[in-house]
């Protein structure tokens, strides 16, 4: 120790331990002396060394250095040709594993030949493979980086830890790699050409082993993964440029690369023929390889003293089974990107965010969305976004070059939309937590709207414009902020956040967030009637309102755009009402047993819930008296309330055959949304069926009848079925 | 913002599987048959190797004997109990062998003064006892009675047992913590809030926005409206029976 840090001109070493031991025997069992910002967070994060509970370098099997296991032989560059294989399939298995959050340390890199790639030069094949396996990995980790959509640690860790992650040359991997492909398909073609061409082609190529029966099929089998490496390293170079330039041929070679992976997929019987049954078997569940082998050549401990210094996180690589699976879904979910017309506004752009995430994509397909989407910070990299929403508001020349004010609303407007952009990428367990974060910020921006207006109508003489201009802004924000609340509210269902006894009150609020970005929605479309009444006007309209009987249909806009998501509102909505009252009957109905809680009420849970949505003007915060009030309905019968659920699902019949045609005509949306659509009014139309079958049933029996209702996410993720059961 | 959730978060804790704790009534269960459980607060150093074996033993997460000090009575400013009675650990002893235990704290977090459940087991073979719920339910006590606003914990998306306790005593699943602990199981923040009784009006809207009576009616001032769906729909009666 000394010795590694000297002593310089005005310090030397001293022995403090009997010292250190002096001053411990002063202290009496249990006191622990603790700097003052030695808090929570420390105490957590500090670890025992030595512990190999949380001191990842404390694994004392296996090699302990790479140099080691080298010396061992624990990575032969000789290899055999199904050895080699099972490398290629054992790296592709990391990769995937990597991709999906663990440290690179203890997957990609736990191939020794990765560690140290210029080693295997003498291997054609692996050399090839390894060169390009690395400069994948880089460009995979450079975008996720870039993107940065991720929770540090949790999503991805994007730290190298002194890995080689980055090699020189790599940029000519391509190169090595055309060229042994080019070798194994002639062999590959000697092969087929039977037997009359057999000495001839013995004399063009060397054989890739040493049994000729077998020869075709692993030239098969190592032909299918050269070319679906290639085909990954040209889709991960095409998506990688600007504004979508790259995307069609980034898609062809995503057709090219599923095609590799099918052929990947069917070398599997022939790689695990011969295989000891009972081994295979046990294999296919767990092995990494498509042959079930234990590929060589691998050996996370190597890196153990490269980990993170956090205990070490329990890893297991993906099954061969699941490796393809995930590389499948990826390509899928890269060919949704690439498919992004570049010509989307921004509402399809954020529907189009929606429906890819209901796809469960995985992080970096997510990463690489959002550097399409926001390349250099603008939208679809072209537009800066600010020049994006000025097209969204319609806002006059005049306005714009004159009022400062609608320019620094403008100015906000791009900052906010950009985050929620970026949030919509993220993770959905994050992006809801992000989005009740930005909830704020898009209040904020309601209020700026509104400054806007009583400033420059006394100072401007533009009058009548200034005003339109006014109602426009604040119409949009309005409708965003309703969209982000509705996208909060329903996100807590696919994360299962919300327990049956909140469902009535979650949907209650959600119904009232859908209804008011119907309104926003038609206002900001019609274009003409102000959005925001007086406070007087209100008070009239609320005033004829009450006295009226007849539930006020909303306007509907002359031309046909946006009518899909009109459409889709009203039947999120009627699927809410249906669910509210279907809620309350059971409960009074004694089929739906609420315990009572000794703590706290149902009145907290509820302001736990809509805590923050109270902190917004628009949608209108809510009261618990209010939903209580709107929801008891103590002088209506049990059936009748089973009856008033059952015509809203019978209503949303009646308008998903509109959503149906209209999202059919909705040519301004992407193709993943009209997908996600037409799958949608499937599911509700089933949500719709089965709940009226189960509120016919509980609507038949008597009060005394057993009957107990559970529900189901079975169909859609956000609408329940109803399961009827005697107990 | 962020970063005060990742402490947070790296300051959390595991719920240990607690079964079918849930399922039992602590008062019954209490003295039945296999033996009486006691209930004490943490005293002194002599309980901690207990404690931290138990823990060891039942919570995949490694917690560093600093952890446990911060938790236990030796940090003023961290101990919420002066009180002899219940401490920041709570432990449940059966025949003298300790065979539960409970570590919670107290303290200011942004505006509020919050409790916080670090960690809680019951040994697999007394789990089911209601031994679980009983901890929390008294350490809950202690911090609604100490002034705390809410209580908050953090428990594993596939720990059933755990999110039927807590959903039982009143906590909502606040958040969803995507792959929070090490062996890549999501989480959920539950979270307990107290009544406030003095402060109603806090209650009915929420803190930062107060409404005025143009607010409140905004409903009406929207095309839409809650109640009104009701009258006109509820006249007709068609709901077809269906022949069994």
């Amino acid at each position: 120790m000394d010795a590694a840090v000297p002593a310089g001109d005005q310090t030397i070493w001293l022995d403090a331990s009997s010292f250190l031991s002096s001053v411990c025997n002063e202290l009496s069992v249990g006191e622990l002396v603790h700097g003052e910002n030695f808090r929570l967070f420390e105490a957590m994060s500090a670890l025992e060394i030595m512990d190999p509970k949380m001191d990842a370098g404390m694994a004392t099997t296996g090699f302990k250095t790479f140099e080691e296991a080298i010396e061992s032989g624990a990575a032969p560059i000789e290899l055999t040709i199904p050895q080699l294989v099972d490398v290629f399939d054992h790296i592709l298995a990391c990769e995937a594993t990597w991709q999906n959050g663990h440290a690179l340390a203890q997957t990609v890199f736990s191939c020794l030949y990765l560690l140290n790639v210029d080693r295997t030069a003498p291997n054609a094949l692996l050399h090839a493979f390894c060169k390009t396996t690395r400069a994948s990995c880089s460009m995979i980790r450079t975008a996720i980086a870039l993107a940065d959509i991720h929770e540090q640690e949790e999503d991805f860790i994007t730290m190298a830890y002194g890995l080689p992650v980055e090699g020189e040359g790599d940029s000519r991997c391509l190169a090595l790699l055309n060229t042994v492909e080019e070798v194994v398909a002639r062999q590959l073609r000697g092969c087929k050409g039977g037997l009359s061409t057999k000495k001839k082609s013995l004399e063009d190529a060397e054989p890739l082993q040493d049994d000729p029966a077998l020869e075709e099929g692993y030239c098969h089998a190592i032909l299918c993964r050269l070319r679906f490496r290639k085909a990954l390293y040209h889709i991960l170079t095409y998506m990688d440029k600007p504004q979508g330039r790259g995307l069609e041929m980034a898609r062809k070679h995503i057709l090219v690369a599923l095609s590799e992976l099918q052929n990947i997929r069917s070398s599997s019987a022939f790689l695990s023929f011969g295989q000891a049954p009972d081994s295979v078997v046990e294999s296919k569940e767990r092995g990494s390889t498509a042959s079930g082998r234990v590929a060589i050549g691998f050996d996370e401990c190597v890196n153990r003293r490269l980990l993170a210094p956090t205990p070490p996180r329990s890893i297991s690589i993906l099954s061969w089974e699941d490796t393809l699976a995930y590389f499948e879904k990826l390509l899928q979910d890269l060919d949704r990107i690439c498919s992004l017309p570049m010509t989307l506004g921004l509402e399809e752009i954020l529907q189009f965010v929606m429906d890819y995430q209901k796809l469960k994509p995985d992080l970096f397909a997510r990463a690489r969305l959002q550097l399409l989407l926001l390349h250099d910070g603008k939208l679809l990299g072209r537009d800066p976004l600010a020049i994006a929403l000025v097209k969204v508001f319609n806002v006059p020349q005049s306005v714009m070059a004159n009022d400062h004010q609608t320019q620094a609303f403008t100015t906000q407007a791009a900052r906010v939309t950009k985050q929620l952009l970026k949030i919509m990428c993220t993770n959905t367990a994050w992006q809801r937590r992000k989005l009740g974060r930005i909830l704020q910020d898009w209040g904020n921006l309601l209020q700026q709207s509104k400054v806007t207006r009583d400033v420059s109508i006394e100072g401007s003489q533009l009058g009548d414009e200034v005003i339109q201009t006014e109602n426009m802004l604040t119409a949009w924000v309005a409708e965003q902020t309703c969209w982000v609340v509705r996208q909060f509210l329903m996100l807590g269902f696919q994360l299962d956040l919300y327990s049956l006894s909140e469902f009535c009150m979650v949907y209650w609020y959600l119904d009232h967030v859908l209804l008011s970005a119907l309104h926003y929605k038609l206002a900001k479309e019609s274009q003409t009637t102000p959005a925001i009444d007086s406070p007087d006007s209100v008070k009239k309209k609320g005033k004829k309102k009450k006295g009226s009987a007849a539930l006020k249909q909303p306007k509907t806009p002359k031309d046909g755009k946006f009518m899909y998501s009109v459409h889709l509102l009203q039947c999120y909505s009627d699927l809410c009402k249906g669910f509210i009252w279907m809620l309350t009957a059971l409960t009074r109905d004694r089929k739906l047993l609420h315990r009572e809680t000794i703590f706290n009420t149902e009145q907290e849970r509820f302001f736990q819930r809509f805590d923050l949505l109270h902190k917004l003007m628009i949608p209108a915060p809510m009261s618990y008296f209010h939903y209580k009030d709107s929801t008891s309905q103590m002088h209506i019968s049990v059936k009748e309330l089973y009856q008033l659920s059952y015509d809203h699902f019978m209503a949303v019949q009646q308008h998903l055959q509109e959503l149906g045609a209209s999202a059919a005509k909705a040519s301004e949306l992407s193709a993943v949304s009209r997908t996600q659509l037409a799958l949608e009014v499937k599911q509700m139309e089933q949500v719709s069926l089965r709940n009226r079958v189960a509120l016919q049933i509980v609507h038949q029996v008597g009060p005394g009848d057993n009957l107990r209702v559970s529900f189901e996410f079975s169909q859609h993720p956000c609408f329940p079925v109803a399961v009827v059961k005697k107990s | 913002m962020a970063e005060t959730e990742r402490r947070e978060a790296d300051g959390s804790a595991k719920e240990a599987d607690i079964g079918r704790v849930e399922e039992e009534d602590s008062k019954t269960s209490d003295g039945a048959g296999s033996g009486r459980i006691e209930y004490v607060s943490y005293k002194d150093e002599t309980q901690l190797p207990d404690i931290m074996a138990l823990i060891d033993q039942e919570l995949s997460e490694p917690y560093s004997i600093f952890t446990y000090r911060y938790f236990i009575t030796l940090w003023p400013d961290l101990c919420f109990m002066n009180n002899e009675q219940i401490g920041a650990v709570m432990l449940a002893f059966h025949e003298g062998k300790c065979i539960g235990t409970l570590v919670c704290k107290m303290g200011q977090h942004r505006n509020t003064f919050r409790g916080y459940i670090a960690m809680l087991v019951v040994v697999k073979q007394h789990r089911g006892k209601g031994i679980a719920t009983e901890l929390v339910t008294r350490c809950i006590q202690v911090m609604r009675d100490a002034g705390c606003d809410e209580v908050t914990l953090e428990a594993e998306v596939t720990n059933l047992g755990a999110l039927a306790l807590y959903g039982n005593l009143g906590f909502i699943r606040a958040k969803r913590l995507h792959r929070y602990y090490l062996n890549g199981f999501d989480a959920y923040r539950l979270k307990l809030l107290f009544p406030r009784p003095h402060d109603a009006n806090r209650m009915l809207l929420g803190g930062g926005y107060s409404m005025d009576p143009y607010q409140m009616h905004d409903c009406s001032k929207l095309d839409h409206d809650h109640d009104q769906v009701l009258f006109t729909k509820a006249t007709s009666f068609s709901i077809q029976v269906q022949n069994s």
